[in-house]
């Protein structure tokens, strides 16, 4: 029903028009969830936006038997001042569509007899998408029982696999299971400024005391945060948002205070800002520790603690993509063997695992590789000469050489044959050639 | 009546714990050469471009020494600051791949800022870096930056800046070397000064070393009798 339809069914009335909230619509039925859970069933998930789904099995006897069970609810439910439809069956697609689209103001469901219970009912009840719904319509099919009669087989090809798995659930065919919902905690501090201020004392001031409140919400959670998102609503503007990132989860005020400050002195606050919100983002858990009287507990841990904070200062000044660690990567390709990613970053995790190369590599990749020019006495003898950045060198030595091949998906990239060679002043370059290509390149060196 | 430790002398404790003497005050460094390298301060490495115009630091060396800092369980961390500096990953030692993390500061300035940080961590850290260019009043602040730090300082630097006036304890000079070991890679290490301890005429002032694939080392090749590379005890004048 449209507003318009309302209005006119309750001409002369006075309509109060109130914008949808779905954050409070959600808190109140996760309520709703946590009180159906103290009284009826262990197992309570919250179903879309105005559902609940309650796993009744092994709970009716204690009620006298699960009629008297579904009376009890819809009893404790309109004690609320909410109007409930409740459908109870063997499966969940067929509690669900008794709830919803049943005759009867509540509806039980005897197991096996769901076919027969679910023939009258429309498509929708299927829990099936809109766009389905319109192309059975097309065909004429407006009731599950119409549904039931067509050959399976030719239902996925005309409308997709989800139609046959939502029948198979609601018939039982298929498992399917209550999943409990779990609440989240929210590390969440905000603090009105009435009036709005530019004063950066007071601000920061505000700001110090919103970072104590996140760390006494870790502390209890026994968590520590990774990133922190900030939002600076402005007067008559749109608000400012901040965000910090921190190598090692932490709840230490000061720290986060320390790679806060620099930005939050940097910000535009317009005619004044009139609220200040934090909120921990990306949350990992951080186990209470017993400190000693030197401060700290076990020594590694405060140098692990010591190091991730300078880190942390050092990417909030430079950029953490100029923070970096380095990572294996399972390539024979020497440039592609290693990267360097943001420390912050979480590893990546390999399979296989890569393994260094036996072979020793250089000490510094030139990337790209640098051409060069050889003299060899033959075509495939040893190398002589390299004419490299300009410079001759007589080389005295050469070791290889080493075939690289790419991998089996760039087949189209040469082979390439290393070598290691030494110069007369004692230099060892890396040195390859491509395969089929009269080609050089210095591609490292030990220096 | 028993004594009772107030909460409020403990944090004067803690502060009495804490300013004793440090760690590093009489911590070393010992590589291959037997000089010792002090922690708490900063060391400065030399090497000259073979065509005097493109500089590039001693990587191995350095890596080296930062291997034997880490296995020898002196420094848990290492930190490369300046991308002159960064080692190909796959040269490291796999304890000492573990423990690096990789600066690159935009800009000379970025790069001194970020240097004392990491020489001021309290995390006992060998600081890898990029010193082309550094000052003297710059040398002086890193100097006193790795004093109130519990890590080690090598400071990588063109051959044509050891002129320079600078506060490290120890410069020294690298350069390639020739070995007649086919496959052997191998540098001379020359000490140029040593605050600490003042050079005598008669001491070795110049040594070979040699790498070591195996484990990511340095070390001085043995003197083998009849050898060629008797330069471990040779000194060279001064």
């Amino acid at each position: 029903m449209n507003l318009a339809h309302a209005r006119a069914l309750l001409a002369g009335c006075i309509v109060h028009v109130e914008n949808e909230d779905a954050v409070g619509q959600r808190t109140w039925l996760l309520a709703l969830a946590r009180w159906a859970a103290r009284r009826w069933s262990p197992v309570v998930s919250v179903d879309g936006t105005d559902g609940l789904l309650l796993d009744t099995t092994g709970c009716g006897h204690l009620f006298g038997g699960e009629a008297r069970l579904i009376t009890a609810i819809e009893r404790g439910v309109r004690a609320l001042g909410l109007t409930p439809r409740i459908g109870a069956a063997g499966t969940i697609g067929t509690a669900w569509a008794a709830a919803r689209f049943g005759s009867a103001q509540h509806r039980m469901v005897c197991s096996g007899r769901e076919r027969e219970a679910l023939a009258p009912l429309p498509t929708p009840a299927l829990r099936i998408d809109p766009d389905s719904v319109d192309a059975l319509a097309e065909v004429g099919i407006d009731r599950i029982g119409q549904l039931l009669d067509v050959p399976r087989h030719s239902l996925p090809i005309r409308y997709g696999p989800d139609l046959l798995r939502r029948i198979d659930q609601a018939l039982g065919r298929l498992p399917e299971a209550v999943q409990r919902t779990t609440e989240k905690p929210v590390f969440l501090a905000t603090r009105e400024l009435p009036g709005g201020t530019t004063h950066l004392e007071s601000i920061e001031l505000v700001v110090k005391v919103l970072l104590d409140q996140i760390a006494g919400l870790l502390a209890r959670q026994e968590s520590g945060l990774r990133r922190l998102d900030g939002t600076f609503d402005r007067l008559g503007g749109e608000p400012e948002h901040l965000s910090i990132q921190v190598t090692r989860a932490t709840r230490d005020p000061r720290h986060l205070w320390s790679l806060l400050r620099p930005k939050v002195e940097r910000l535009n606050m317009g005619y004044g800002l009139e609220r200040i919100t934090l909120r921990a983002v990306v949350v990992a858990p951080l186990p209470h520790r017993q400190a000693t009287i030197a401060g700290g507990d076990n020594p590694t841990w405060q140098d692990d603690a010591d190091f991730a904070a300078m880190l942390d200062a050092l990417a909030s000044r430079l950029g953490r993509t100029r923070v970096l660690r380095p990572e294996l990567v399972p390539s024979y390709r020497p440039e592609r063997s290693c990267r360097l990613v943001p420390v912050d970053e979480a590893a990546t995790p390999l399979d296989p695992a890569p393994s260094f190369p036996t072979d020793p590599r250089p000490s510094r990749l030139l990337d790209p590789p640098s051409p060069a020019e050889t003299i060899a006495l033959t075509p495939d003898g040893p190398i002589l000469r390299l004419r490299w950045r300009g410079h001759e060198h007589r080389l005295l030595c050469s070791i290889g050489p080493e075939r690289i091949a790419p991998e089996w998906w760039r087949a189209r990239e040469p082979v390439r044959d290393y070598f290691r060679v030494q110069n007369d002043r004692g230099r060892w370059l890396w040195l390859f050639r491509e395969v089929g290509a009269p080609k050089w390149f210095v591609h490292g060196e030990w220096n | 009546m028993p004594n009772v430790i107030r909460p409020t002398v403990i944090p004067a404790l803690r502060d009495l714990l804490r300013s004793g003497p440090s760690a590093h005050d009489a911590a070393h460094l010992n590589w291959a050469t037997g000089v010792p390298l002090r922690l708490g301060t900063t060391h400065e490495w030399f090497n000259e471009a073979e065509d005097h115009r493109t500089w590039n630091a001693p990587i191995a060396v350095l890596a080296a020494l930062a291997a034997c800092a880490v296995h020898d369980r002196v420094l848990r961390r290492v930190v490369w600051i300046g991308d002159r500096v960064f080692p190909f990953p796959a040269f490291l030692d796999r304890r000492v791949l573990v423990a690096s993390v990789f600066i690159d500061p935009p800009s000379p300035d970025a790069r001194l800022w970020a240097i004392d940080m990491a020489l001021r961590s309290q995390t006992p850290t060998c600081v890898v870096a990029d010193g082309q260019g550094l000052t003297l009043a710059a040398s002086r602040r890193l100097r006193l930056a790795a004093g109130s730090g519990r890590g080690l300082g090598l400071l990588a630097r063109p051959g044509a800046e050891h002129r320079l006036l600078s506060a490290a304890t120890t410069r020294w000079r690298v350069e390639p070397h020739r070995t007649e070991r086919p496959g052997c890679v191998a540098w001379s290490v020359t000490l140029l000064r040593n605050k600490d301890l003042p050079l005598l005429a008669a001491e070795p002032r110049s040594w070979i070393l040699e790498s070591d694939d195996a484990q990511g080392l340095v070390v001085v090749p043995p003197l083998v009798a009849g050898g060629t590379d008797r330069a471990a005890v040779r000194a060279v004048a001064s």
